[in-house]
């Protein structure tokens, strides 16, 4: 199997990576993991007035998954957080040509970025 | 019923009777075989191959077993089939020897361990010998952290001693988190084999019944959890 130009730009010049402070109330953190092949990624959302101003990603896994992630953080930058929730695994799929085995990967990113969502309305009560 | 108590009236054991059912000796074609060899030619036969590891070690389909027992039951058939008895005799039961050691060698690893098993018994059951590796749900945030220190430690520059004690206790108290939820894990197991083979105990012949292939799936699961957890363990370990 070979990886598509897109994961393997993403793959080797990764947007947004890194990591926010996980206490400030204005960066929601989402961690999913891959059950079935151990891989984990942390997606942060910087967040203010309900817009998305910036985002990170730190993932431990494969191509497919530093690529999704990476896309990921490009993609809800300067969104709404609802615009943010209704972005779907399968529009990663295509814009990264992930083959079947590796649509896990953009799952976990779409999972990231919700559980990110869940974690900064929690933390200032919008829950 | 042991099978090893040698060749006498109806308390030759289950194997013998199942030896003459399957197949004559390959050797002289005679029926009058034993699980071992041919009472006539005498050339040794590879009927183990026809059984699964419970039987061939005469553990019964249980999955708490006697390790003592089990011990003993490998070295009393590996003395029956061992190479070195073979030496002498004609290449065809060299080799059946040989395939026979290695049958039960690999049988006995897979029976002493818990997990494997198992993970066997499932596999026998539903004929299927994939287990995945799966990391347990509510762990990813540790996973996560683990990873990072282990990247850490890993771009860390050996002289750096101070830091390198830091990351340490930082993964040892990670370390002591996995092996504790594996410990867990271990129980839940453990309280299904005992459940297992409760209903393992009345069951007269036939197959396994619903309630025992109900628990097939949770013993799955444990056991890709611990799987996923055992590699994580070494991963920690071998960077420290």
């Amino acid at each position: 199997m070979s990886y598509s130009k897109k994961v393997i730009d993403h793959y080797s010049n990764p947007r947004n990576m890194g990591s926010f402070d996980k206490g400030d109330d204005e960066v929601g953190t989402g961690i999913v993991g891959a059950p079935e092949c151990g891989d984990v990624m942390k997606l942060q959302l910087k967040i203010s007035g309900g817009v998305i101003e910036d985002a990170r990603f730190k993932t431990f896994g494969c191509g497919s998954a530093i690529a999704s992630s990476s896309l990921a953080t490009e993609w809800v930058k300067g969104k709404t957080i609802d615009e943010a929730f209704e972005i779907k695994n399968t529009e990663i799929v295509t814009e990264l040509n992930l083959p079947p085995v590796k649509i896990h990967c953009s799952v976990l990113a779409e999972d990231a970025i919700k559980a990110a969502i869940a974690d900064y309305k929690k933390k200032n009560n919008e829950g | 019923m042991n099978i090893l108590s040698e060749d006498t009236g109806s308390e030759r054991g289950h194997f013998f009777e199942m030896a003459g059912e399957s197949r004559p000796c390959w050797s002289c074609q005679s029926d009058q075989v034993t699980f071992f060899n041919c009472s006539s030619c005498t050339a040794i036969q590879q009927f183990l191959h026809d059984t699964d590891y419970f039987t061939s070690f005469n553990m019964g389909y249980k999955l708490n077993i006697d390790l003592d027992l089990l011990e003993k039951q490998y070295y009393e058939l590996s003395r029956r089939f061992h190479p070195d008895y073979f030496q002498q005799k004609p290449k065809e039961e060299q080799e059946i020897s040989l395939g026979n050691t290695a049958f039960l060698n690999k049988g006995y690893q897979t029976l002493k361990n818990p997990q494997k098993r198992a993970a066997y018994l499932v596999s026998l059951v539903e004929g299927d010998d994939h287990l995945p590796t799966e990391a347990p749900a509510e762990l990813f945030e540790d996973i996560f952290e683990i990873q990072e220190t282990l990247e850490e430690i890993r771009a860390l520059d050996q002289s750096d001693e101070a830091e390198f004690k830091k990351l340490k206790t930082v993964l040892d108290v990670s370390l002591e988190k996995m092996r504790e939820f594996e410990l867990d894990e271990k129980e839940k197991l453990h309280s299904l084999f005992v459940k297992w083979d409760c209903i393992e105990a009345d069951r007269k012949g036939g197959s396994f019944t619903d309630e025992q292939k109900g628990y097939l799936p949770q013993m799955k699961q444990i056991l890709s959890h611990t799987a996923y957890l055992d590699r994580i363990i070494n991963d920690m370990k071998a960077a420290v």
